[in-house]
């Protein structure tokens, strides 16, 4: 029994079966002459002293590598429209159709950062951008309900980073070298005030290696008094502490023409997430982890400003129609 | 790739009527389609001289007078047109079964030179196998003829029969299970 190799070796003498090679001459002469019917060949066009033939080459590549042209095409179009999209989806809010697309970026984002810095940083980031939502959606004037809801839920996811970031942060501060050391003025308080006019000095400067009890207080490295100074964590004089560094504080109730009530509050919980950012960048944790806490009350205080606004409001505006109808009434009668 | 390459650079020559690109495409595909209209026309030599000279003229015509494809290839299109050729030549000349089986040792042109008894084992061979070939049906000789003599590849040979790859490959084994079956019944009653 033949085997296929056999059997192609067999089959391959076939090969010799050839026309003859006189007739194969007198064929290519008749063939040419039949073509051209007795006219001269055309001459290759040119242009000047340029071969236009050159720029077959260009065609036949393009014609050969269509396929993968297409493809590097199609790849840039899907490419293209995802950063489009994304770049478009930065200045959305809850609500808005690129919204999903925002935080399935932020979440794709922070699963690609592998050091434990940078995803505090981004967390950061995200932290600012829900704030920067928050404002936006504040400044709606859309309705109650909804916004109330959307306001929440923000406020929850921005309290929910922060505090991923905060204990990103006590963990690369408890496992990682000290930070630097900054010198911080603080405002003194009431006591230390009437400290210093008495005559004591009493100004202290508060270094980041400052260490703190178990109470939360917190001592000064190589300051003179040793006077403990109220941390944030507890006590009301902290809270105004903070609100005299910060200086900035301040909570207004601006009634609209309209009648709805705005919370303006001067504490932007965007730029103290930025003054937070970039502390974490000169590696200083533990203040960074101050900013985060302000940035958080910040942002309750508007949250809570705002609920309570909603239902100020209607009592406002309506002791403001109140008032003025009185005060029409009042003016039509003079 | 590279004869890919050159396959397409020589079509465009050819549409643009250049004298050079036909010499070439002339030589290149000469010897194939020779063979290729030679055993489908039952070893007819005349004949096949014939018609392998109306393929070229058939296939110069069709690219100056149609605006093809740059992605066609212009191997399987003188192969489209070498079996339409053959398709129309028997439907012209009914009388098939009247075609005489040559006795072609003495026309076949065999490269061996100068070694008689060497051209003399080799005509024996080939006589027999064209004998084989012949008693094949159609389209097994068709297939052998593209895949062992031609050595066209499975993906050629389906553009030119306008069959599916598997369908080619289903095809030749067939052929090849066919032709082996002939030599041995043959080679076993001698």
């Amino acid at each position: 029994m033949l085997t296929d190799k056999e059997l192609i070796t067999k089959i391959s003498l076939l090969k010799k079966v050839k026309p003859a090679s006189i007739w194969r001459q007198r064929n290519r002469a008749l063939l040419l002459n039949q073509i051209y019917n007795g006219q001269p060949p055309e001459k290759v066009k040119t242009f000047g002293w340029f071969n236009v033939g050159v720029i077959w080459p260009f065609k036949v590549i393009i014609d050969s590598y269509r396929p993968a042209l297409v493809s590097v095409f199609i790849f840039i179009i899907i490419f293209g429209s995802g950063l489009l999209g994304l770049e478009a989806a930065k200045n959305t809010k809850p609500g808005d159709f690129l919204y999903l697309a925002k935080i399935a970026n932020e979440k794709t984002q922070f699963a690609l950062t592998f050091n434990e810095k940078e995803k505090a940083k981004l967390g950061l980031e995200f932290a600012t951008n829900r704030a920067k939502e928050l404002s936006e959606v504040l400044a709606e004037p859309a309705n109650q309900e909804n916004k109330g809801k959307t306001v929440e839920k923000l406020v929850i996811n921005f309290k929910e980073e922060l505090n991923a970031v905060k204990l990103r942060l006590e963990k690369i501060n408890i496992a990682g070298p000290k930070p630097k050391a900054v010198a911080q003025t603080t405002i003194p308080t009431k006591e230390q005030t009437a400290k210093s006019n008495s005559g004591e000095e009493n100004e202290e400067f508060f270094s980041a290696n400052s260490s703190k009890d178990k109470a939360g207080l917190q001592y000064a490295e190589g300051s003179a008094a040793n006077t403990p100074v109220n941390s944030k964590a507890g006590s009301e004089e902290a809270s105004e502490t903070k609100t005299a560094t910060s200086s900035l504080e301040q909570n207004k109730i601006v009634a609209s023409s309209t009648g709805e009530s705005k919370v303006e509050t001067k504490t932007n919980p965007e730029e103290i997430l930025e003054q937070a950012k970039d502390l974490l960048t000169k590696d200083d944790y533990s203040a960074t982890l101050d900013k985060i806490d302000e940035a958080s009350q910040a942002v309750s205080q508007v949250s809570s400003g705002e609920v309570k606004g909603v239902n100020e409001s209607a009592t406002t505006s309506a002791a403001n129609a109140v008032d003025s109808s009185g005060a029409t009434s009042s003016s039509e009668k003079k | 790739m590279v004869s890919k390459f050159k396959d397409k650079i020589l079509f465009l020559k050819l549409q643009d009527k250049d004298r050079e690109a036909f010499v070439r495409a002339y030589d290149l595909y000469l010897d194939n389609i020779y063979r290729f209209i030679y055993f489908k026309l039952n070893n007819n030599r005349e004949e096949a001289e014939d018609l392998t000279s109306s393929v070229f003229l058939k296939a110069w015509d069709y690219i100056q007078n149609n605006n093809l494809d740059n992605s066609k290839s212009i191997k399987s299109l003188f192969y489209k047109i070498a079996r339409n050729s053959v398709i129309d030549h028997y439907r012209q000349n009914k009388e098939r079964a009247n075609i005489v089986l040559e006795n072609c040792a003495d026309k076949l042109v065999i490269d061996e030179a100068n070694n008689p008894h060497k051209i003399m084992e080799l005509t024996a061979d080939l006589e027999m196998l064209q004998k084989f070939m012949q008693e094949l049906k159609d389209e097994y000789r068709e297939i052998i003829t593209l895949r062992y003599l031609n050595e066209l590849s499975i993906a050629e040979i389906a553009d030119i029969l306008d069959k599916s790859k598997s369908n080619v490959r289903v095809l030749l084994f067939r052929a090849q299970n066919a032709l082996r079956k002939l030599i041995n019944q043959k080679t076993n009653i001698k």
